[in-house]
C-alpha cells in the first residue's frame, strides 16, 4: 500500500542468487519513532533505520544491536556569505563569532544524545581532505565571538532570522538562540514546514539555517554541493576566486594534486566560516538477534545484500 | 418509501455537488503556482510550464472544473500528482481499513454505551454516579494518549496484540482481530461517553412518561419497560450523536492510524493536503461526502423505524 506498506518477492531468475538472502522483503513505513519503537519492542521487524536517536536505548534494551553510521554534519548553514540579505553574515569574523559562540559538545549531547562526534569541518572523516586538527578550530568561547563581532563592527550584536523547520523537536532551535543571544545575536524564528524547508532554504528566504547535511566522500562532490559558487547549498552564489581555483584544480589535476586542493579547500572554507558544523551525526540501524548487517559508508541504509538472517 | 429515499439521494447529490465545487475552486484558487509549489523554488520557468501544462493547470479554471466533474462521473477522479497511483485506488485501498476501524469503533461504542447508559438511568445513585465520572473521563482523556496506553500494556508488556500494522479481515479474521482491537478501543472511548450521556438522559426521560407507568400498571417486566419500550423511545437522539460521531471517526482516526501504523484514510488525507496534492485532495472529500450522505439516509430510515410519529407517509 503505497506510503504504508511495500511487499517484494525474490525474482527467481535474477542473475546473482548468492546475495538474495530472503524470498520476502515487506518494507513497513513509521511516520514517527513511538510507532517505529513499538514495532521493535512487539518484534516486529528485523532490521529498522531509527528516525532519530532519542530511542537507541530503548531499542538495545529491547535486544536489537544498533549499528551506528555517521553519514551527515549537522550545525548552521552560513549562506548569506557576502551579506546580500543579511549585512552582517558578510563579514568573515561575525561567521567565525558563530563558530565560537555554540557549544558543539553541549548541542551534541542535548539534541542528539551524543550520538555522533563533534565536528568543525563538512568532510568526512573518510575524505582525503579531512583534518582532524580542524574540529577544534573554533573551540567554544562566548569572550572571543563577542570580541570578534566587536571588531566586525558589531560591539552590540545583530538580528538574524532563522527557518524553524520540525523534524526533530525545539531544543537545537532553543539552544541556538540561547548561545547566539548569550554573544549579543537576537535570533528569530520563522516555522516552516519540512515540505518547504527545501525549497525555502534554496529560493533563499534565509541568510542562514540550521540543517544536516550529506558530507559526501568525494571532494568533488562536496564542493559542487555546499561550497562552490554554483553549489546546490550556496544559494546567493557567493564566488571566491580562491575556490574557483582550488575545485577546478580537484576537478581537473593529478591525483596528488586534487587531493592537495582540497585539503586546502577543507581549511578554507572552516578558515572563512562558510558553515558553522557542530557534529557528525550518528545515524542507527537497528537489527534483530536473528539478523546480520554490515554498513556501508556513504549511504544511509545498509544495502539489501548486507542485511543477512543469522545462522 | 421510494420516493423519500429518492428524494433523500437528489438532495445528497446536490450537497456533494456543492461541496465539492467549493473545495475545486477554494483549492485552485488558493492563491500561488501550484506547479511551482510541486516542483520546488529551483525549477526554471520553463520547466514550471510544462509542469502547468502536463496537469492542465494552464486552462481556465472553469474549464478545469469542467474536466474534473465530466471526469469523476465516468469513476475516474485522475491520479496522485506526486505517487501517480490512482485517486480511486489510492481510496479504495484505505477505505476497507478505516471503515474497518469506524464501523467497529461505532459497533462497540453503541453496545457499551446502551448498557452503561441504562444501568446509569435505572439503578440511579452510585452506579450512576460511576458512570458520569466515567463519561468525564472519557470526553477528558486524548484518544491517543490512551492509544499509547494501550499498545504499551497490551501489546508490548503483555504480547497480547500486535503493537502496529494492519492485516485484512479477508487474510486472517485472527491477525485482523489482533491489529484493530486497541485501535478500535482508543477509538471508541471518547465516542462511549458521549452517546452513555445521551443515551442515559433519554432513558431517564422516557421512563418518567405517562406510558411507562401504564405499562408497568398492566404487570409488564421491567426488563421489557425499559428495553422493548423505553430505550426504543429514548434512542433517537443517541442515533444521532451516534451518526456525527461516526462521521467524526472517519477523518478523527488520523491519530490513531498513525499512533499503530494503520494505512488508513486519515493518513493519506494529511499527506495529501500537506503536499498540495489537489487531485487527491478532491477524491477523499467526494468520497467523504458519499458516505455522509448515504449515513444520514440510513440514520433517517433507523429513525423512522424506531419512531413511527417521524415516518413518511
Amino acid at each position: 500500500m503505497i506510503g504504508s506498506t511495500y511487499v517484494y518477492t525474490k525474482n527467481p531468475n535474477y542473475w546473482n542468487k548468492s546475495i538474495q538472502h530472503y524470498d520476502k522483503l515487506v518494507i513497513n513505513v513509521y511516520q514517527n519513532t513511538s510507532t517505529e519503537v513499538n514495532a521493535i519492542k512487539g518484534g516486529q521487524v528485523n532490521g529498522v533505520n531509527m528516525i532519530d536517536n532519542s530511542a537507541n536505548d530503548t531499542v538495545k534494551a529491547s535486544g536489537y544491536t544498533l549499528y551506528p553510521h555517521e553519514l551527515d554534519w549537522t550545525g548552521l548553514m552560513l549562506m548569506d556569505r557576502t551579506g546580500k540579505m543579511n549585512k552582517a553574515l558578510g563579514n568573515v569574523d561575525v561567521r567565525r563569532a558563530i563558530n565560537y559562540a555554540i557549544n558543539r559538545a553541549a548541542m551534541l549531547k542535548a539534541v542528539d544524545a551524543n550520538n555522533g562526534t563533534v565536528t568543525g569541518q563538512i568532510f568526512p572523516t573518510t575524505s582525503p581532505a579531512y583534518d582532524k586538527a580542524l574540529d577544534n578550530a573554533y573551540p567554544y568561547d562566548p569572550a572571543k565571538a563577542k570580541q570578534l563581532l566587536a571588531q566586525a563592527g558589531y560591539p552590540n550584536g545583530f538580528t538574524m532570522t532563522l527557518p524553524e523547520i520540525n523534524i526533530s523537536g525545539t531544543t537545537v532551535y532553543d539552544l541556538v538562540k540561547q548561545y547566539l543571544g548569550a554573544v549579543g545575536i537576537t535570533v528569530s524564528y520563522q516555522q516552516v514546514a519540512l515540505n518547504d524547508a527545501i525549497a525555502a532554504i534554496l529560493a533563499p528566504k534565509y541568510a542562514a539555517s540550521w540543517f544536516r547535511l550529506q558530507e559526501d566522500p568525494t571532494a568533488w562532490q562536496i564542493a559542487n554541493f555546499s561550497i562552490d559558487k554554483n553549489a546546490v547549498f550556496n544559494p546567493f552564489h557567493a564566488d571566491d576566486p580562491k575556490v574557483d581555483t582550488l575545485v577546478s584544480t580537484i576537478q581537473k589535476g593529478s591525483d596528488a594534486q586534487a587531493t592537495a586542493a582540497a585539503q586546502q579547500l577543507d581549511k578554507y572554507a572552516v578558515d572563512q566560516a562558510y558553515f558553522d558544523p557542530w557534529y557528525r551525526v550518528a545515524s542507527t540501524f537497528a537489527a534483530d538477534k536473528n539478523t546480520t548487517v554490515v554498513q556501508q559508508s556513504d549511504n544511509a541504509y545498509p544495502y539489501l545484500w548486507n542485511i543477512t538472517p543469522k545462522g | 418509501m421510494l420516493r423519500f429515499v429518492l428524494r433523500r439521494l437528489a438532495a445528497g447529490a446536490v450537497l456533494v455537488a456543492v461541496i465539492t465545487t467549493v473545495t475545486f475552486f477554494l483549492l485552485y484558487l488558493s492563491g500561488g503556482n501550484i506547479a511551482r509549489r510541486i516542483l520546488g523554488q529551483q525549477a526554471t520557468a520553463q520547466t514550471v510550464q510544462q509542469k502547468a501544462h502536463e496537469l492542465g493547470l494552464d486552462r481556465p479554471v472553469l474549464t478545469q472544473f469542467g474536466a474534473w466533474v465530466s471526469h469523476a462521473v465516468h469513476g475516474d477522479l485522475g491520479s496522485s500528482w506526486f505517487t501517480g497511483q490512482t485517486v480511486t485506488n489510492a481510496i479504495t485501498s484505505r477505505l476497507s481499513v478505516t471503515l474497518s476501524l469506524v464501523i467497529s469503533a461505532t459497533v462497540i461504542t453503541a453496545v457499551v454505551a446502551v448498557v452503561l447508559g441504562i444501568v446509569a438511568a435505572t439503578r440511579r445513585g452510585w452506579a450512576d454516579r460511576v458512570v458520569q465520572v466515567l463519561s468525564v473521563l472519557g470526553f477528558a482523556v486524548p484518544g491517543f494518549l490512551v492509544a499509547l496506553g494501550l499498545v504499551t500494556l497490551f501489546a508490548i508488556d503483555l504480547h497480547w496484540f500486535r503493537p502496529t500494522g494492519y492485516t485484512a479481515l479477508t487474510a486472517s479474521p485472527s491477525l485482523w482481530l489482533s491489529s484493530i482491537a486497541l485501535p478500535v478501543i482508543a477509538l471508541s472511548l471518547g465516542g462511549i461517553a458521549g452517546v452513555t450521556a445521551q443515551i442515559r438522559g433519554s432513558v431517564i426521560d422516557a421512563l418518567r412518561q405517562d406510558y411507562v407507568r401504564t405499562l408497568r400498571s398492566r404487570g409488564l417486566s421491567e426488563a421489557r419497560v425499559v428495553y422493548k419500550h423505553g430505550l426504543r423511545n429514548a434512542a433517537g437522539p443517541a442515533l444521532s450523536v451516534l451518526a456525527v460521531q461516526f462521521v467524526g471517526l472517519l477523518g478523527g482516526a488520523v491519530i490513531v492510524e498513525e499512533v499503530f501504523a494503520i494505512p488508513g484514510l486519515g493518513q493519506v488525507a494529511v499527506g495529501a493536503t500537506g503536499q498540495g496534492d489537489i487531485p487527491l485532495v478532491m477524491g477523499l472529500v467526494l468520497a467523504t461526502a458519499l458516505i455522509v450522505v448515504v449515513l444520514n439516509l440510513i440514520v433517517d430510515l433507523l429513525q423512522g423505524w424506531l419512531n413511527p410519529k417521524v415516518r413518511i407517509r
